[in-house]
């Protein structure tokens, strides 16, 4: 996954030139993955270089317009096709940490489940807060909201994991 | 089969699941069962067929034989007896005990057996003379304490009171030891004395064959046959024998069942089990409401709709069978307890009797009604989609619109079916008729408790919710609703009809004088007997002022009569008119009337019929036995007497005289009730015989119809069909009342809600019952009330008994559904 | 300024071996214009909390005041609920044989208000969270989550600004459980008190503070400061 992906997908809806293509990506993700325009040019010429986009004329202020190809669409067709596979994704730290502490036997797990807990909460709290305030449009909502999904996964389980480990007390 | 099993057992486990509601519904259709049966039971238990009294009429003995006056002759039929009399006083032929046994075959043993009163002072109790110590009397009277008498001793009936050393001293005669108690075995209210030699009197007045009088019991050595019978009436006997009644030539009572007689039970039918579906109904109904999810289940594993309808009617056949059952065991009971307390206060009783037939139908027709009231629910359960169901989307369609115009041809049917009705002589066509507008109404009730539910937003919130509830689930509220007017509309008809066949009657009933008049008059005697007469009267009545009235002679002495015809509500109606003065007028008016008495001091008629007087003048007959008759014209005035029922006219003795007659004063009046035992009568009757002694009692034949009766029944289904209704919504509701309660309802107001719903459906139910029952009860009342042409109808409303019907009966279930506890959780959750 | 307190409850069903401890020794102070969720498994004795509370429920210890009057005291707590707080719960919430303003009015009607003024009050609340088109209809007529918001219309209605919110989301999918969120985050701010009962973390996070129930105590509690909440 990546940024490349991204781009394909806003090129897809017409030719566009890298500031438009940096600030519809932000609106879209909710400002929650922050870009630097660098980072969209170096992956526009990538791209370039793959064959999956190409440039065109400049415009009256010297920017490149960049015009999505048929590869970049067959690209972009089969990303969205393709689920996302769990080991694709980056270890946990908590999962770890937390693992680390039952086996440690002398850490008191139940503490390192309630600061988490309050933690992660507080973190919903203001992720909440953050789409209350969103305005963008739905694309930002839904991104807000995975991250709300994410954090209310982590709780559930930390209310499993105590209500597992107070069964196994 | 065992798809009926399975029902069966399914039904079983979950009327004892919901044993409230089970029990409302065994109730609702037990209870026209347990009346029905128990009413059965009574009246046979009560009606002494003539088998069954031959014991107590017969003994031992072959028959029964009673002298039948001279001058009366006697033709006895075995549908009853015929007889007429020359009109004068019964006098008594001196038939011997061997006259009369000569009558019979060779062998015969006579006892004597003779029926009549005993004078003890002022009063008199029955009595019978007979020796019961003889085998022929053996059953009449059963013993029960002491002995039979023998001479100069008596028996009495417990319900006479007096115990075994008890004197009796009847008048004129040697007093009597009482050494018995003996009961009768089917009349145990009897007040009776029982010797071998009592000093007897015989009513003298008039004699009908009701085995009063010099008789005798017969022990015959062949039995006395309805051949035989009519030369025993030739010679002065009426006959009660052993073999006319086990042996009687043709059926005793008629059978014949006409189309009238069918109609009539018919109607009776569906009315008791309209009123049963009607109430057992909505309980099915919800029943089913709470069973669905389980009936979806079921629908799930592969169950039919057939199934789902076997499994529903199965609780009607299981709750109805039980009902029944325990209805039809309760009814016997109570019928055969009541019997015995009942004659306690009066009237016969006879062996315990159970009729099967008539019971068997009854508990047919109990099952028959759980059936139908379980079939409508039954439908809907097969109609069901079982998806919705299982979503938990309960389907509130199936209420269904009813069908309006249906229900308003058939009241429209109906209502001309009762104005044609109401031209026939007989009751059952009005009967029939108010079946149609019965149906109509139950058709159009969908609609009327749609639109009654409109103005419910502007009542109070208690009130709107429960009405509102109501209305919308209206398959409940409609079948409760109609259960309600079904009743109401027959209890305000038969109130209507049979009050007003008792004004009718009482209307019927007209004297000259008002209630509590005491009269003494004098038949023909001279002034000096009279004068006697009248001191003695004063002296016996101290303090009592008496108003004179005048015997009219002609100028040969020969006593007349002045009388004129009228119709009294109907009936022609012969009055004879008084003669008197104003003293007289006011006890006639009861009030002192300035213009009646300046009238009569003008020497005018003062009228109490006022179509008795045309053009101001009252014409009379003047008859006499033994002078010419002729006619009268006098002038009239038309007023007021004291009571309605009285008619008549006074004339003073001025305008009597002016007709060429002479007045001389031989009566008496007086506004004074005599005691009970007076014996004033006999007192003046010793002075002269030629008297005559009357108190005016007013209309006093038939009893009050037994109204209250029907309201006892009527407040047992109404209010119990209310309560049944507002129970089933209490539950349906509890959910509603629980969020009211949250919102900080009082309890005042959660009891409103429920007590609502009373009032909602027994106020509409009574509203419609009233405007059915009563233009039932108006067409009734018609053919109740007409005898013949020319004789209007009258139409009486008992108004206390139909205001306690329609509007005390709906407050009373209103008042009960207030008081009755419904359990509510306050708070919502445990934990 | 402190709506609800509760100082040191206890509340235990039931007597000897088969009692149940709901409540240990809770205290918790909600003070005005602010949202309290209670987090907690089933049985955690949250819903016994909120009954407390409202008066639903009479502590076995322990003492709940309402504006700074003890409960113990008050002897018409129907009339307190129709007065003071609101409550919403899960299910079953509408009375379904009346409309949705009829259900709104209803507890300014059972206090004694005008036909009219109640309909106006009624109104003006439905308008204010977006129904008052919905007003004429009967709650088998509204989507569940319709049906929740004249819930929450009908416990702010009047005078009323403490509502207590027991699993309102509990039968609805997520954006309408977002939506009634939003309506009782919306209330709050415009100045009511909401103490909402939840096990569901998403919901929770919508408010200012959430206090976590294990086994009838406080087992802990995000204490946002209010400033930083808003």
């Amino acid at each position: 996954m990546s940024i490349r992906h991204g781009l394909l997908a806003l090129l897809s809806r017409g030719p566009r030139h890298g500031y438009q293509l940096r600030v519809e990506f932000e609106a879209s993700t909710g400002a929650t993955w922050p870009l630097n325009i660098g980072q969209v040019y170096t992956t526009l010429s990538r791209m370039e270089r793959d064959g999956l986009v190409e440039p065109g004329e400049s415009d009256e202020q010297g920017r490149v317009v960049y015009t999505i190809t048929a590869a970049g669409r067959a690209e972009m067709d089969r990303w969205f096709s393709t689920p996302v596979v769990q080991s694709d994704r980056p270890r946990d730290e908590l999962v770890i940490k937390l693992a680390m502490a039952v086996a440690g036997k002398n850490v008191d797990v139940t503490d390192v489940i309630r600061r988490q807990r309050t933690a992660t909460m507080r973190a919903l709290q203001q992720l909440t807060r953050a789409k209350r305030a969103a305005t963008e449009g739905v694309a930002q909502r839904l991104v807000l909201d995975s991250m709300i999904f994410q954090a209310e996964a982590e709780q559930r389980w930390l209310d499993h994991c105590e209500a597992v480990l107070k069964e196994e007390r | 089969m065992s798809a009926l099993r399975a029902g069966l057992r399914i039904a079983r486990r979950s009327a004892w699941r919901a044993r409230g509601r089970s029990t409302l519904i065994m109730v609702m259709i037990g209870l026209p069962i347990l009346v029905l049966t128990a009413l059965l039971t009574y009246l046979a238990t009560v009606t002494v067929t003539p088998q069954e009294d031959l014991t107590a009429r017969l003994g031992a003995a072959d028959a029964h034989l009673v002298q039948i006056p001279e001058g009366t002759e006697l033709q006895q039929e075995p549908y009853g007896a015929s007889w007429h009399s020359d009109g004068n006083r019964p006098r008594w032929p001196g038939l011997s005990a061997a006259e009369v046994a000569e009558l019979l075959p060779p062998g015969t043993r006579l006892i004597p057996y003779n029926v009549g009163v005993l004078r003890l002072g002022t009063a008199r109790v029955d009595a019978l003379e007979t020796d019961l110590r003889d085998p022929l009397t053996k059953g009449m009277l059963t013993l029960s304490e002491g002995r039979f008498p023998s001479a100069r001793e008596v028996a009495v009936t417990s319900a006479y009171g007096l115990r075994p050393g008890d004197i009796l001293r009847p008048d004129g005669a040697a007093p009597l030891t009482v050494v018995g108690v003996v009961e009768h075995p089917h009349e145990p209210s009897r007040r009776m004395v029982v010797g071998p030699d009592l000093p007897l009197s015989v009513p003298e007045d008039i004699w009908t064959p009701d085995e009063q009088g010099t008789g005798w019991l017969a022990d015959t050595t062949a039995p006395v046959p309805w051949a035989e019978v009519p030369a025993l009436n030739k010679a002065g006997l009426y006959v009660i024998s052993r073999a006319m009644i086990t042996d009687p030539p043709s059926p005793l009572y008629p059978t014949g069942v006409g189309v009238r007689y069918t109609v009539a039970i018919g109607g009776l039918v569906i009315t008791g089990m309209l009123v049963t579906v009607l109430m057992a109904g909505p309980a099915f109904a919800v029943g089913l409401r709470r069973r669905r999810g389980e009936l979806a289940q079921i629908a799930a594993q592969g169950g039919s709709a057939r199934h789902l309808r076997t499994i529903v009617l199965a609780d009607g056949l299981v709750l109805g069978g039980a009902a029944t059952l325990v209805a039809t065991a309760l009814g016997i009971g109570a019928g055969l307890l009541a019997a015995p307390v009942v004659a306690r206060s009066g009237g016969r009783l006879g062996p315990p009797d159970v009729p099967w037939g008539p019971i068997l139908g009854v508990a047919a027709l109990g099952l028959l009604s759980g059936l139908v009231a379980a079939l409508v629910p039954a439908v809907q359960a097969a109609r069901q989609n079982t998806a919705t169901v299982l979503a938990g989307r309960a389907s509130t369609a199936g209420d269904r619109r009813g069908w309006p115009l249906v229900g308003a041809a058939l009241v429209l049917a109906g209502l001309v079916a009762t104005v044609v009705a109401r031209r026939q002589s007989d009751t059952v066509w009005v009967y029939a008729s108010a079946m149609l507008v019965l149906f109509g109404l139950l058709m159009l009730t969908p609609w009327l408790i749609r639109f009654t539910g409109r103005p419910a937003a502007r009542l109070r919130p208690p009130l709107r919710v429960s009405v509102r509830d109501a209305v919308r689930h209206r398959s409940r509220t409609v079948s409760a609703v109609a259960a309600v007017f079904a009743v109401t509309a027959t209890v305000v008809a038969v109130s209507i009809g049979s009050y007003s066949e008792y004004m009718d009657r009482r209307n019927a009933y007209t004297s000259a004088r008002p209630t509590g008049m005491l009269a003494i008059w004098g038949g023909s005697m001279g002034d000096a007997a009279w004068s006697k007469l009248r001191g003695e009267a004063v002296r016996l009545l101290p303090g009592v002022s008496l108003a004179s009235g005048y015997q009219i002679r002609d100028a040969e002495n020969r006593r007349y009569t002045l009388r004129y015809i009228i119709r009294w509500n109907g009936t022609r109606t012969r009055r004879t008119v008084a003669v008197g003065d104003p003293v007289l007028l006011k006890l006639l008016q009861g009030r002192h009337d300035p213009r009646a008495v300046a009238a009569l001091e003008s020497g005018k008629a003062v009228v109490f019929d006022p179509a008795a007087v045309r053009d101001g003048k009252l014409r009379l007959r003047a008859g006499s036995t033994s002078g010419p008759p002729r006619t009268v014209e006098v002038p009239a005035v038309v007023a007021t007497p004291a009571e309605e029922h009285q008619g008549g006219a006074l004339l003073p003795r001025a305008l009597v005289e002016q007709a060429g007659f002479r007045t001389v004063e031989r009566q008496l009046y007086a506004m004074h009730s005599l005691p009970g035992d007076s014996t004033l009568w006999r007192d003046l009757g010793k002075v002269n015989s030629r008297i005559t002694v009357a108190s005016e009692m007013g209309y006093r034949n038939t009893p009050d119809p037994g109204l209250w009766g029907w309201l006892v029944g009527a407040l047992v289904l109404v209010v119990g069909g209310t309560l049944t209704a507002t129970r089933l919504a209490a539950a349906d509701m509890r959910p509603d009342r629980a969020t009211m309660a949250a919102i900080g309802a009082p309890p005042g107001t959660l009891r409103l809600v429920v007590a609502g719903q009373a009032l909602y459906i027994s106020g509409l139910g009574a509203l419609v019952g009233l405007v059915a029952g009563a233009v039932t009860g108006v067409a009734l009342s018609r053919p109740m009330t007409t005898r013949g042409a020319g004789d209007p109808a009258t139409i009486a409303v008992p108004w206390p008994f139909v205001i306690a019907v329609v509007v005390g009966l709906p407050l009373l279930a209103t008042a009960a559904a207030l008081v009755t506890r419904t359990r509510l959780p306050l708070a919502r959750r445990h934990l | 300024m402190t709506v609800v307190r509760l100082a040191e409850v206890d509340r235990v069903h039931g007597e000897g071996a088969s009692a149940v401890h709901a409540l240990k020794g809770v205290s918790l102070e909600v003070g005005a214009g602010e949202l309290v969720a209670v987090m907690g498994p089933s049985g955690s004795g949250k819903s016994t909390l909120l009954n407390l509370a409202g008066g639903l429920d009479r502590p076995t210890s322990g003492a709940v005041f309402l504006y700074d009057e003890d409960l113990a005291g008050v002897r018409d707590l129907a009339g307190l609920r129709r007065r003071q707080v609101g409550y919403v719960f899960q299910d079953l919430n509408l009375i379904t044989s009346l409309t949705a303003v009829e259900n709104v009015m209803l507890p300014r009607e059972l206090d004694g208000v005008r036909f009219r003024r109640a309909r106006q009050e009624a109104m003006a609340v439905l308008g204010e969270i977006g129904l008052a088109d919905m007003a004429g209809r009967f709650p088998d007529e509204l989507s569940g989550g319709q049906r929740q918001q004249v819930a929450i219309a009908r416990a702010l209605v009047g005078e009323r600004r403490l509502l207590l919110a027991d699993e309102p989301t509990g039968a609805l999918d997520t954006r309408a459980g977002d939506e009634i969120l939003r309506i009782l985050r919306g209330r709050c701010d415009a100045g009511a008190t909401v103490l909402l009962v939840t096990h569901e973390p998403r919901y929770a996070a919508w408010a200012d503070r959430v206090v976590f129930l294990r086994d009838g105590e406080i087992a802990d509690s995000t204490d946002v400061p209010l400033a930083s909440a808003r």
